[in-house]
């Protein structure tokens, strides 16, 4: 290792983040390097420099000043809860829906040309998202913080129902083209 | 009794001013100084302190209790700090090559300094830093941010964070051995050169006495 090297190796010395090898190699260098030794000290003095940074007194009347402006924050959840979230349409949910039908027809292709333990890697994988996005709609609403449409879930769930529902249907498709492929 | 900020933050979220004023009071001498290094003015460092916490009292409610409630502020307090001054967000993502210097400079100096005299010098120096080193520099050792908060601060990667500091260190270390070098050369002249003026009034450091918690 060169002094230009070293520069890089000193920081993170100084930091504490060389590994045992690492720090063997710069002692040894540093043993035998008057330049590097010199840079070294600059370095701890730098540091401390840094440590001793002299700090600015802030306003006196900050605290007030905030304080005098802040106002009531509006009611979190304002909505009784005994009124359900009325069902309302919207083009996002549309467009959710409509990607996870897209997504759900490529799915269905790759069926058709993948193996069974593929497609039942695929599945499952379908199967762990829905159930990770129902906890997290189960979150949101024990923390109480926004409600959550509930029409993106309806779409959501009834994506996955139709899959379900496609199985059947595209299964002894796929195993009699495995067969043919396998012929 | 000395709540934590997050027992705090629960508290503020639920409409408590009174827990909010404790997170004020506890925070502001540090969200000051971060605003004011990167802005190197008093008045519009004041002003930055002021609307961070207001606008930390108008998200409260979104705030999430994973991340620390220091991170979100300094986070606030950037985004403030880069209306001002827009250019810091395109530096801090801007990491200039390091120049290799070996020359006769960085050799031992040929005489000895106070170690009173190097600190003073540098204190002076850090003033005149880019904006974007006294930033990562401020959060990293007034605030003792790690590398991995104040890569979330600033929305940058953890290395860029890492090469600033590296480089704002490497900038200072530089400018010591220039300054070795000229005091050598002329040992009677002032080692330690005057603060540059600053806009706005100035208020004194507080020494380690007055610093308190």
């Amino acid at each position: 290792m060169d002094c230009i090297d070293m520069r890089t190796e000193l920081q993170a010395y100084v930091d504490g983040e060389l590994d045992h090898r690492r720090t063997t190699l710069l002692k040894r260098h540093l043993t035998g390097c008057k330049r590097c030794q010199a840079e070294l000290e600059r370095l701890r003095i730098t540091v401390k420099a840094l440590e001793t940074w002299p700090i600015v007194a802030e306003p006196d009347q900050l605290t007030a000043r905030v304080m005098a402006q802040i106002t009531p924050l509006p009611l979190v959840n304002s909505v009784p809860s005994h009124i359900p979230p009325h069902f309302r349409l919207r083009w996002s949910d549309l467009l959710i829906s409509l990607a996870g039908g897209g997504l759900a027809f490529i799915a269905i292709l790759l069926w058709r040309h993948s193996t069974i333990k593929d497609l039942f890697r695929l599945y499952g994988t379908w199967i762990s998202l829905q159930t990770h996005m129902l906890k997290l709609k189960a979150l949101l609403h024990m923390r109480l913080l926004f409600r959550v449409d509930n029409a993106i879930w309806w779409l959501l769930i009834a994506s996955m129902a139709l899959i379900i529902a496609l199985i059947p249907l595209i299964w002894p498709v796929g195993m009699w083209r495995r067969r043919d492929i396998l012929r | 009794m000395n709540e934590s900020d997050a027992a705090l933050v629960l508290q503020a979220q639920q409409g408590d001013q009174a827990a909010f004023e404790q997170l004020v009071r506890r925070h502001q001498r540090y969200v000051f100084n971060v605003a004011y290094r990167v802005l190197n003015d008093y008045a519009e460092a004041e002003d930055v302190a002021q609307a961070a916490f207001i606008r930390a009292w108008r998200g409260i409610t979104g705030f999430r209790s994973q991340a620390r409630f220091t991170t979100w502020l300094y986070r606030i307090t950037y985004n403030l700090c880069l209306n001002r001054l827009p250019r810091l967000k395109r530096e801090l993502l801007n990491i200039e090559p390091l120049e290799d210097v070996l020359d006769d400079s960085t050799l031992p100096p040929s005489i000895a300094f106070e170690m009173q005299e190097q600190l003073a010098f540098l204190h002076t120096e850090l003033d005149r830093m880019p904006e974007k080193y006294r930033l990562v520099l401020t959060l990293r050792y007034l605030q003792h941010l790690s590398y991995d908060e104040i890569a979330a601060a600033l929305n940058l990667p953890m290395g860029t964070v890492k090469t600033h500091i590296h480089r704002a260190r490497q900038l200072l270390m530089d400018r010591m051995r220039e300054w070795e070098g000229e005091a050598a050369q002329s040992p009677l002249q002032e080692k330690t050169q005057t603060p540059p003026s600053k806009r706005g009034a100035a208020k004194p450091f507080l020494t380690a006495e007055t610093q308190g918690a």
